[in-house]
């Protein structure tokens, strides 16, 4: 069910459209999420964070090394791979329970079938009474809770979570940290978090990997030891979190400084 | 906590919008009708003064009804054109004239659209030569087509599909150039084909942009037609209009010109009905 998933020597480089500028975006990076962890990527704007979800999604390969899923070399998109960014993407001119279908309709499965499943997964994101409303109707809120649930309907293996909390207010962003932590934590799912919030990256992980400026590649990665994941808030409180921001803040810190 | 949270989340916003979603209806409402009462009532008594004016103000400036006819010379025009020449017979082949005319421009227009918005190469290759002819002033083929076609009522067809064609390709490839590439990510990750992509994704995104098109394309279909009566024929409202002019019947011409004007109205009141029915899921702005 849950995949594990490697980076190896991977270096990605841009050709600019226009100016033909070759753009290093990552180089030589590696890392790995054992099945069922939890990792969080954090590193300064426009160090490849992106870039490197892009890749272990298959919508584009890396300049060099590779990207292995369960010890398999991705070639391209696979559907067991879920995707949230900080955008809902949810398409305007759909209900909600038809957004949380959309994933499902390339699977063989009947009608009523992806129906009930996207019914059940509404039901756990509390979302159910709103399946026949249209996105614009949903707070910012809901509208990610609802992606989260097109997202785990197709009980992906792993899922990639790029800077999902960031658009919200910090109230709601409290609010759905829990959500989605104790929902990951339920589905088993493997997961990679992109968050430029440090704190975050620390309460809602099992290990972080951080990441240098342009071009990115990992400057240190380390376990989080605090209590259980699936409540962030908790964990927040414990001293040693403190330590663990720091220490990432030190990190980023003296990159800027030189850079 | 966040079972508090899910369930006040509604809350706020449902007591936010009990009021508010009443003056929503009534905003739509308002919308649809043109006004509240006061607004409706202004609106028709200024209909009627600019009426009253047109009936008495030209005679007591003493010029003649054939420079400018009354409004009621203009209304019993209407029933001289109705009984003796056959104005329902030119009033409808406008009228088939202009549909047919934006139909066929609006299907044309939007296939091409879609079909440059899905090839990079095609619509770079072609785009120079779609600007020039969007430029190039559609009215003037014309007489092209009346040499090529003869007197019927081929040409003005021609001439409507032509000038509702451009507007339609032009709002249409743009929409598809500016299809949220992450929605397309999103997609391709759910590994939905380029064809899938397209019927779900590309065509819905670009639907606001296709009824811009669509809205534009209909007040340009009237003129179409017009001018290609205008030019050369034995029907319509624009042959009307030369025709009244032959015969220095200004009440004539008046009236082919408020009926043009009517079709215009309908055709684009139809086109924004349709939109707002398709479009629902938009977040309107009401002011
Ligand atoms: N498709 C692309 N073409 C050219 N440059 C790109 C492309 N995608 C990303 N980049 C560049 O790569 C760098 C990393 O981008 P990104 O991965 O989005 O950063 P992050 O998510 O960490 O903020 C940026 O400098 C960006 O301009
Ligand atoms: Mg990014």
């Amino acid at each position: 069910m849950t995949s594990s998933l490697e980076l190896k020597g991977i270096t990605k480089v841009f050709t600019d459209r226009k100016t033909g500028h070759q753009v290093r975006a990552v180089e030589d990076m590696s890392f790995s999420v054992a099945a069922g962890e939890l990792v969080s990527v954090v590193g300064p704007s426009g160090c490849g964070k992106s870039t490197i979800l892009n890749m272990v999604s298959g919508l584009y390969a890396p300049t060099e090394g590779e990207v292995l899923i369960d010890g398999e070399k991705v070639v391209g998109t696979r559907p067991e791979v879920g995707f949230m960014l900080q955008k809902d993407l949810l398409l305007p001119w759909r209900s909600i329970v038809k957004n949380v279908e959309f994933g499902l309709e390339e699977k063989k499965i009947s009608k009523a079938e992806r129906r009930e499943r996207a019914m059940l997964e509404l039901e756990r994101m509390k979302l159910a009474e709103f399946a026949d409303k249209y996105p614009h109707q949903l707070s910012g809120g809901m509208r990610q809770r609802a992606a989260l649930a097109r997202t785990l309907v197709i009980e992906p293996d792993i899922i990639l979570l790029d800077e999902p909390f960031s658009a919200l207010d910090a109230q709601t962003k409290l609010v759905l940290q829990r959500h989605f932590a104790r929902t990951i934590a339920e589905a088993g799912v493997t997961c990679v978090l992109i968050t430029h919030d440090l704190n975050e990256a620390v309460i809602m992980s099992d290990r972080v990997v951080c990441m240098s400026g342009r071009p990115g590649t990992v400057v240190d990665e380390f376990p989080i030891e605090l209590g259980n994941r699936t409540d962030p808030l908790a964990r927040s409180m414990e001293s040693k979190c403190g330590n663990y921001v720091k220490r990432l803040f030190d990190l980023l810190h003296l990159e800027d400084q030189a850079a | 906590m966040a079972d508090t949270q899910t369930k006040l989340a509604p809350d706020p916003k449902g007591s936010g919008s009990g009021p508010g979603r009443q003056a929503t209806t009534f905003l739509g409402l308002r919308n649809t009708l043109g006004g509240n009462q006061t607004e409706i009532a202004a609106i028709i008594g200024l209909g009627v003064i600019v009426i009253a004016i047109w009936e008495f103000l030209p005679p007591a400036l003493g010029l003649p009804r054939y420079i400018i006819p009354t409004f009621s010379d203009c209304m019993a025009e209407f029933g001289r054109l109705a009984a003796r020449e056959d104005l329902l017979r030119h009033f409808m082949s406008t009228l088939t004239s202009a549909l047919l005319g934006f139909v066929l421009g609006g299907l044309l227009g939007a296939a091409c659209g879609y079909l440059l918005g899905m090839s990079r190469l095609m619509e770079r290759v072609l785009s120079p030569y779609i600007l020039a002819l969007q430029i190039a002033p559609k009215v003037a083929f014309a007489p092209l087509f009346i040499m090529w076609f003869g007197y019927n009522s081929i040409p003005k067809l021609l001439v409507t599909v032509l000038i509702v064609f451009f507007p339609i390709l032009v709002n249409v490839l743009q929409s598809m150039k500016t299809v949220d590439r992450d929605l397309v990510n999103l997609a391709r990750v759910y590994s939905m084909n380029r064809w899938t992509i397209f019927r779900k994704i590309e065509v819905p995104s670009s639907l606001p942009n296709l009824f811009a098109g669509l809205r534009i394309g209909a007040t340009l279909a009237v003129i179409g037609v017009t001018v290609g009566e205008l030019v050369g024929g034995n029907t319509g409202l624009g042959f009307l209009i030369t025709y009244g002019e032959g015969q220095a019947n200004t009440a004539m011409v008046f009236d082919a010109i408020i009926l043009l004007t009517v079709i215009g109205v309908a055709l684009y009141f139809a086109v924004a009905a349709v939109e707002k029915r398709v479009l629902h899921y938009l977040v309107r702005e009401e002011h």
